[in-house]
């Protein structure tokens, strides 16, 4: 038996016997075997060897499935671009918003406690410009804002002014509902007695009594009501 | 079987696995009757002969316990005869161990495969079977992976965790081999 020194074609003869080319390289083949003695001989050697293939014994296909592993569910690791979008990834602009709605607290804060602070000092038609940062107080009690950037002020051109005053009038509102914790001068002496006396009954152990608290009271400028 | 069909073929494959991985037993079951047969001629050219139906549970059993971590770079065919054949060698490695069988070497895989005899009828295909019966064990595996099973020689070569030439050496040669046996 001969051999065809075309080894492509050798090559592909067992695919062309079991039919696994693609139409096109199964025609090519075809067309080969077709002129060729030697491939003739082969395929007709492929084609015998082919039908001496043992029948498949029979099998018992419920028993070998019974004897299958139940899948066991694992835990699978996600890529984070393939989980359900967050939150976060559905509503792209809410850090916007929350940065703008911080901004806005923070100038209208900013606006009424220097427009308080200052009372007269503001100038109408002008007002202030407030910063995004922490006021301090001056020695003087005047407001002052830390230096930032230009695009970090915003002036206020728009909202209303303050006025001394409207100014003065918050200034007026804003101490009649202050609450103050106090400092001892707000304590008479009896009120300071009962207190040391109370501090001497104790003896350091916890208890289930309430801790006594420094009494709230409600004090104008100058002092308790 | 072109090679869209291959294709469609691996996909339903693929198909199947995930409804199995999503608890839907049904899915093991097509499974096991697509390549059941396939698995049981492979398992007969391997040269058992009492035990198939053991050794392709078995090899079902191992594939569905791995199954989670195939990858779809090759057939679950392909993947399932390269089980098969590591069980038929631990088996026949196991069992020389016990002094019952001393086949591991090709001349024992060789007198192994003359229980195909039994299988075939006709004298031309005692004449084909006693031909594959002399090749080495290797090129009589490939041979049987190449003709019988139309499997490619990138396939062979996974099977036998070879390279795709030295696939292509053995078919050669086992066909060379062939052809003097029926020629003498």
């Amino acid at each position: 038996m001969t051999e065809c020194d075309n080894a492509e074609i050798r090559d592909l003869l067992p695919d062309f016997v079991s039919e696994t080319l693609s139409s096109v390289e199964q025609r090519r083949v075809e067309e080969h075997v077709a002129s060729c003695i030697a491939c003739v001989d082969e395929t007709a050697l492929l084609r015998a060897m082919r039908a001496a293939t043992p029948a498949a014994p029979s099998l018992d296909i419920a028993r070998i499935v019974n004897a299958l592993p139940q899948h066991q569910p694992t835990l699978r690791i996600i890529p984070r671009e393939r989980a359900a979008p967050s939150v976060r990834a559905r509503r792209p602009l809410a850090g916007v918003w929350r940065a703008a709605a911080a901004i806005g607290v923070a100038v209208i804060g900013s606006w009424s406690v220097s427009s308080y602070l200052l009372g007269g000092s503001a100038q109408p038609g002008e007002v202030t410009s407030v910063a995004v940062g922490a006021p301090a107080r001056d020695s003087l009690g005047a407001s002052t804002v830390t230096p930032v950037a230009a695009s970090e002020t915003i002036a206020l051109a728009d909202t209303p002014r303050a006025t001394p005053a409207s100014a003065a009038s918050t200034r007026t509102g804003a101490s009649e509902s202050a609450l103050s914790l106090g400092d001892l001068s707000d304590y008479s002496d009896d009120d300071l007695q009962r207190m040391l006396d109370r501090l001497d009954k104790w003896d350091g152990a916890t208890s289930t009594e309430p801790v006594p608290t420094v009494p709230i009271i409600p004090v104008t400028e100058r002092g308790t009501l | 079987m072109i090679e869209a069909e291959r294709e469609g073929e691996a996909s339903l494959d693929r198909a199947l696995i995930e409804r199995w991985r999503d608890g839907d037993q049904r899915a093991a079951t097509a499974i096991v009757e697509r390549h059941a047969p396939a698995l049981g001629r492979y398992a007969v050219r391997l040269g058992v002969t009492d035990d198939v139906e053991d050794v392709v549970q078995e090899t079902f059993i191992r594939a569905f316990s791995a199954l989670d971590g195939f990858r779809s770079d090759s057939s679950l065919r392909t993947w399932l005869f390269t089980i098969a054949r590591r069980l038929v060698i631990d088996r026949r490695r196991s069992a020389a161990r016990r002094g019952r069988d001393v086949e591991v070497e090709d001349e024992h895989a060789a007198s192994g495969y003359d229980a195909l005899d039994a299988l075939v009828a006709d004298e031309m295909s005692q004449r084909m079977n006693g031909a594959l019966a002399r090749l080495s064990r290797m090129q009589r595996e490939v041979f049987t992976l190449r003709v019988h099973e139309g499997r490619s020689y990138k396939e062979i070569a996974e099977i036998l965790d070879s390279s795709e030439g030295a696939a292509r050496v053995h078919y050669h040669n086992a066909m060379r081999a062939v052809k003097e046996f029926l020629d003498d």
